[in-house]
């Protein structure tokens, strides 16, 4: 028996056909398949390249969770394996996408290593500056503000 | 069924969406959703770097959702004022604690301070904290009905107090009750067993390192807490045949950890006294003994149950 797909279609009007077990690891998406089937369900914030993506992780999560119960344990630790490579071959930019796609589609698992990503790499920065820096953020901060949190975060003996 | 405007979900919904989702190089991070944001900046350990950040980052960083777990864990040396910073993260919390861990600092107004504020508190965690008193610590666990998790290791806590504090907590699922061992000389004594058999019928995890109770009072704490899962007695010197005892009492636990087993996955030293009375010189009987945990002479006191 064949397996059942359905078309994804991205902002710019691309169809991606995938196959109805790989979508539904989105909980939205799989809401929608139950109350609309055989429909086409256009996701007009997300690019081609974003949508591609977060199929690709899809399908992966699918495969291992499909694969039989005696390798399961090991699978599960390169599924992490693979997860790791997966956002760390993500640019800043990218990742953002992702992370909002992954929370608007509702994929628990793709928002939570996306957001482990960036909150390792802002663990990763050595203070304020470099956080600002590499996630492209401007300092909003008024002088008497800064002054503020100093004197709020002063512990002394 | 439904018609096609059910199909809405998937248009733009939130203007913060569409902005940060066009094509383009640069994403502000700033415009994240504050939700998202949170959930990443709740992974942090610690968040001294991203509050400095920018304005929406600080107002993520001040939410009370970050603040439910406080871990002060630490090595003691660090050169800060660690109880005004810890009572500055209690009000951050604004009575949304749920888990808070103390080490090396610490005082009955700090631990008084808390409870005021933590109705909610499930966690409390005290190591080494030795300026609170067995009252202090007392008064205030009992302002705190809803803990579920106590840890007093290497605090002073005596078992008259440990009995008030299990009448207190009815919900108490987890003791770790941690003392300095008796290698030599074998000093024995129950008062621990007797009020958690008593007073905590519903424990499932029992860490009781260095106790000097005995097999009258593990049998009690075995017959009376038939819910325990996990029980450690290690450096406990005075119980024999654990094994046995265990296996013949209690039918639930799956980790048991005996007197003489391995240390190396315990969070601290592990000291025990090993006293020989033939050598009355030796200043510093502690074995095992740890650079780290030099100050500790004090708290042969503290396993004194009177």
């Amino acid at each position: 028996m064949s397996k059942k797909m359905i078309v994804l279609k991205s902002s710019e009007g691309v169809s991606f056909v995938v196959e109805e077990a790989v979508a539904r690891q989105s909980k939205i998406i799989s809401f929608l398949v139950e109350e609309f089937p055989d429909r086409e369900l256009p996701l007009t914030n997300m690019t081609s390249e974003i949508l591609r993506k977060t199929i690709e992780y899809c399908k992966k999560h699918v495969v291992e969770d499909d694969g039989g119960g005696d390798s399961s344990s090991s699978s599960s630790g390169d599924l992490k394996e693979w997860d790791v490579k997966f956002v760390a071959e993500i640019d800043q930019p990218r990742l953002m996408d992702l992370l909002m796609a992954a929370n608007y589609l509702d994929i628990p698992s793709l928002l939570d290593v996306t957001c482990q990503k960036v909150a390792d790499t802002i663990a990763a920065c050595n203070d304020e500056k470099e956080i600002r820096a590499t996630f492209n953020i401007e300092n909003d901060f008024t002088e008497e503000e800064v002054e503020a949190i100093r004197m709020e975060n002063q512990y002394p003996i | 069924m439904a018609s096609s405007s059910s199909l809405r979900p998937f248009s733009p919904s939130s203007s913060s969406l569409t902005t940060v989702m066009k094509d383009g190089e640069c994403r502000n991070w700033a415009e994240l959703p504050s939700e998202l944001t949170l959930s990443i900046l709740r992974r942090l350990d610690i968040l001294e770097n991203a509050q400095k950040v920018c304005t929406s980052w600080l107002r993520v960083c001040k939410d009370p959702s970050m603040w439910r777990k406080i871990d002060m864990r630490n090595s003691g040396d660090l050169g800060i004022n660690l109880e005004i910073m810890c009572r500055h993260a209690v009000d951050r919390s604004q009575g949304g604690l749920v888990e808070i861990d103390i080490w090396h600092f610490g005082t009955d107004s700090l631990l008084n301070y808390i409870a005021n504020r933590s109705s909610n508190l499930r966690s409390l965690r005290l190591a080494m904290c030795s300026p609170i008193t067995t009252d202090g610590l007392t008064e205030a666990i009992v302002k705190l009905p809803l803990l579920e998790e106590l840890e007093v290791s290497y605090c002073s806590l005596s078992g008259e107090s440990l009995k008030v504090v299990g009448q207190s907590l009815p919900n108490l699922k987890t003791l770790k009750l941690n003392r300095i061992g008796f290698m030599r000389p074998r000093y024995e004594r129950n008062v621990d067993a007797l009020a958690i058999a008593e007073t905590m019928p519903g424990l499932r995890f029992l860490q009781l390192f260095g106790n000097i109770l005995t097999n009258a009072g593990l049998f009690v704490i075995l017959v009376k807490c038939p819910n325990l899962e996990h029980l450690d007695l290690r450096n406990c010197f005075n119980v024999y045949n654990v094994g046995d005892l265990v296996t013949r009492c209690s039918e639930r636990i799956k980790v048991l950890r005996l007197p003489y087993d391995v240390t190396d996955d315990y969070p601290y030293a592990g000291n025990y006294y090993d006293i020989d009375s033939s050598d009355e010189d030796s200043p510093w009987p502690l074995m095992a003994a740890d650079s780290y945990y030099h100050s500790f002479a004090g708290y042969i006191d503290h396993s004194d149950d009177d």
